[in-house]
């Protein structure tokens, strides 16, 4: 039976009716004609966008020494594809970056769910760490980067420990809110079921939470992309940050652009990814009704 | 003599019993059940231990015998909560037995705000009461207090002859609004209490099988609630709240948001459910018409803070199913009673404002 699709019932006992039929298939081509003029339309702001610029440069408007140019930009990503760049291969450099972020990500993720449930569940520990957590969460992260360096080197540790610190936060404070938002009826329903508060936890503070740490999970990624990023500039052997700033040490504005193009790709790959596992994990919501989305 | 004990130090054992009650919690329910009451001993040994052998002057011995005592009696309290005990119901006793209940909240201003006053209320085993009382005037705190959701300021409640310290295991409550779990399919729904409670969970899926096809929902039991309808959603929660078997049924207006004709249906669903399973129901509404149908007797309560303000008995021939009971005198006489009774309740609701 198909789940997902509940009007499917009361289709099945519907007659197949050639008008309807009819009738469906021409809003079918009307869409598919749509979509087509939207992309059509989207590839053109692009090419007006870099053409532009690439006619600016060439008509010497704008500098290339400060601002490059976008046929240097993909000569650049070309020669990193094929001959690598200075600190090794490029796809070394996007896995070490990426690396550092999926660790934070996860680990700061998990640290976030688990400790604001807790804090969240249990008001005495919330009384007692609130305003650390406040004041902690009111350091800019970024400023963290040179003490994890020196405390633990040029390695891959220092780059999770900043990421981690920075998604952490954010899930934290949207887990604690989850949580204290969970429906009131629902948890009492759930205790007079016979749930134990280990059981309330799990099967009710936890699935309902989810919404919120979903959420929290789309922009926590990007942060822990920020944080293994920096902490690259600051100091590092390998990697994209390091990329940016070697391209900044030798005035290459198109190295620049190219490791940025870069970074966004990565970004929206996994973006992609958490996008997919949304859907995997709240599968029971009802599938929200927008033409369109961005 | 008995020592005095520092708050400070039974405070400090009560936390510790609890903290250990709650990591019996990552136990398995099923070995819970059978080794919590000997863990639990044991705790109280380990603590007596202890403070007795390090060696503490005589006075502080004493005291620490007391605590122990004091854990247990956290452990007793408590027992049922943690670890899902089965206590036997006395079916000597009257289902539900509200004493002098009372009941205030405090409001922004840390004002205490009485809502329930001295409420008096016996609920027969297998009976059904209906309870009619004007907007606000704290039907569902009632229900709470029943249930043990809600702590009472004073007064005794005891359900199927236990006096109710925390959540009653012989109780079962279908709320006002969907308090189904969205995230779980109409199955995992109806199957959530016997699994809290500890059952196999191949013999939990037979038994929400059958429960769902006595609801008459067979065939949706893989659909999220959001693709239901109102109705069948009510009918997936009375099946969640029956599977577990409860002595007594607690209705917070159960059929309140849905349309007149699917409401007559689940009520007269109801009552056959009822029959069979011979539950005692309170069944709190706003629809005097239904209150007299469905029910063996029919409280009405004051405007806040409520007592109780009439009692009428619905001797009305069973079976009462079909609307033609509404032109008998006797219904009609009710009826007219009750009206007058809540009218008169309400409009002093207004007076206050």
């Amino acid at each position: 039976m198909n789940v997902s699709e509940p009007l499917a019932l009361e289709q099945e006992n519907v007659p197949a009716d050639d008008s309807l039929e009819e009738a469906m298939a021409l809003k079918r081509n009307a869409q598919r004609r749509h979509r087509v003029v939207v992309n059509v339309l989207r590839l053109l702001v692009v090419v007006v966008l870099l053409g532009g610029w690439e006619l600016l440069v060439r008509a010497e408007v704008i500098d290339s020494f400060f601002w490059g140019q976008p046929s240097g930009i993909v000569a650049q990503l070309w020669k990193w594809l094929s001959t690598g760049t200075a600190q090794g291969p490029l796809l070394e450099q996007i896995g070490v970056t990426l690396l550092e972020a999926l660790l934070g990500f996860i680990v700061g993720a998990a640290f976030g769910v688990v400790i604001g449930i807790a804090l969240a569940r249990i008001n005495v520990l919330a009384e007692v760490f609130g305003p650390f957590i406040n004041i902690a969460n009111s350091i800019p992260r970024v400023v963290l980067g040179p003490l994890f360096i020196v405390a633990m080197g040029l390695g891959l540790e220092s780059k999770v420990a900043l990421a981690l610190v920075m998604v952490f936060f954010a899930v934290f404070y949207n887990v604690f809110q989850g949580v204290r938002e969970v429906d009131r009826n629902i948890l009492a329903n759930a205790r007079i079921l016979g749930a134990t508060p280990w059981q309330v936890s799990r099967h009710v503070i936890l699935p309902s939470a989810l919404t919120w740490i979903v959420a929290s999970l789309h922009i926590s990624f990007g942060l822990a992309l920020v944080g293994a990023v920096v902490s690259e500039f600051l100091g590092a052997t390998k990697g994209i940050g390091l990329m940016i700033a070697t391209a900044m040490g030798t005035f290459n504005p198109n190295g620049l652009f190219a490791a940025i193009f870069i970074l966004g790709a990565v970004t929206l790959a996994v973006e992609g990814l958490v996008t997919r596992l949304e859907g995997l994990l709240l599968k029971w919501r009802p599938v929200p009704i927008s033409d369109v989305s961005i | 003599m008995r020592p005095v004990i520092p708050t400070a130090d039974r405070h400090g054992l009560t936390v510790s019993a609890r903290v250990y009650g709650l990591l019996l919690q990552l136990y398995p329910v099923r070995y819970r059940r059978e080794y919590g009451p000997l863990m639990m001993q044991t705790f109280c040994d380990l603590t007596r231990d202890a403070y007795t052998e390090r060696g503490l002057p005589e006075l502080t011995r004493v005291w620490a015998h007391t605590l122990a005592d004091v854990a247990s009696t956290v452990v007793t309290e408590h027992i049922d909560e943690w670890f899902n005990n089965d206590r036997q119901p006395d079916f000597s006793m009257p289902a539900v037995e509200v004493h002098h209940i009372s009941k205030s909240f405090a409001n922004w201003r840390g004002q205490l705000k009485p809502v329930l006053s001295d409420i008096d209320l016996t609920v027969q085993s297998g009976e059904f009461v209906s309870v009619l009382g004007p907007t606000g005037c704290g039907k569902t705190t009632l229900l709470g207090v029943i249930a043990g959701l809600v702590r009472p300021t004073g007064g005794q409640v005891s359900v199927m002859g236990q006096p109710v310290q925390s959540l009653s295991r012989h109780v079962g409550y279908l709320f006002q609004k969907d308090a189904l779990f969205p995230w779980q399919t109409i199955l995992n729904n109806v199957l959530a209490g016997p699994l809290f409670r500890g059952l196999d969970l191949s013999q939990a899926v037979a038994r929400a099988h059958e429960w769902i096809g006595r609801v008459g929902l067979s065939g949706f039991e893989n659909f999220y609630p959001y693709q239901l309808s109102g109705g069948m959603r009510k009918r997936a929660a009375l099946a969640q709240s029956l599977i577990t078997e409860p002595d007594v049924l607690l209705m917070d207006e159960p059929f309140g948001d849905l349309d007149v004709q699917t409401r007559t249906i689940m009520e007269e669903e109801l009552l056959d459910l009822c029959a069979t399973t011979r539950v005692s129901v309170v069944y709190v509404t706003h629809d005097i018409e239904a209150a007299i149908r469905l029910a063996e007797r029919v409280v009405v309560l004051t405007a806040a803070p409520a007592h109780v303000r009439a009692l009428y008995e619905s001797d009305i021939a069973k079976p009462r199913r079909t609307a033609s009971v509404r032109f008998q005198n006797r219904f009609v006489e009710l009826y007219q009673q009750i009206r007058s009774d809540l009218r008169s309740e309400v409009l002093k609701n207004y007076e206050c404002i």
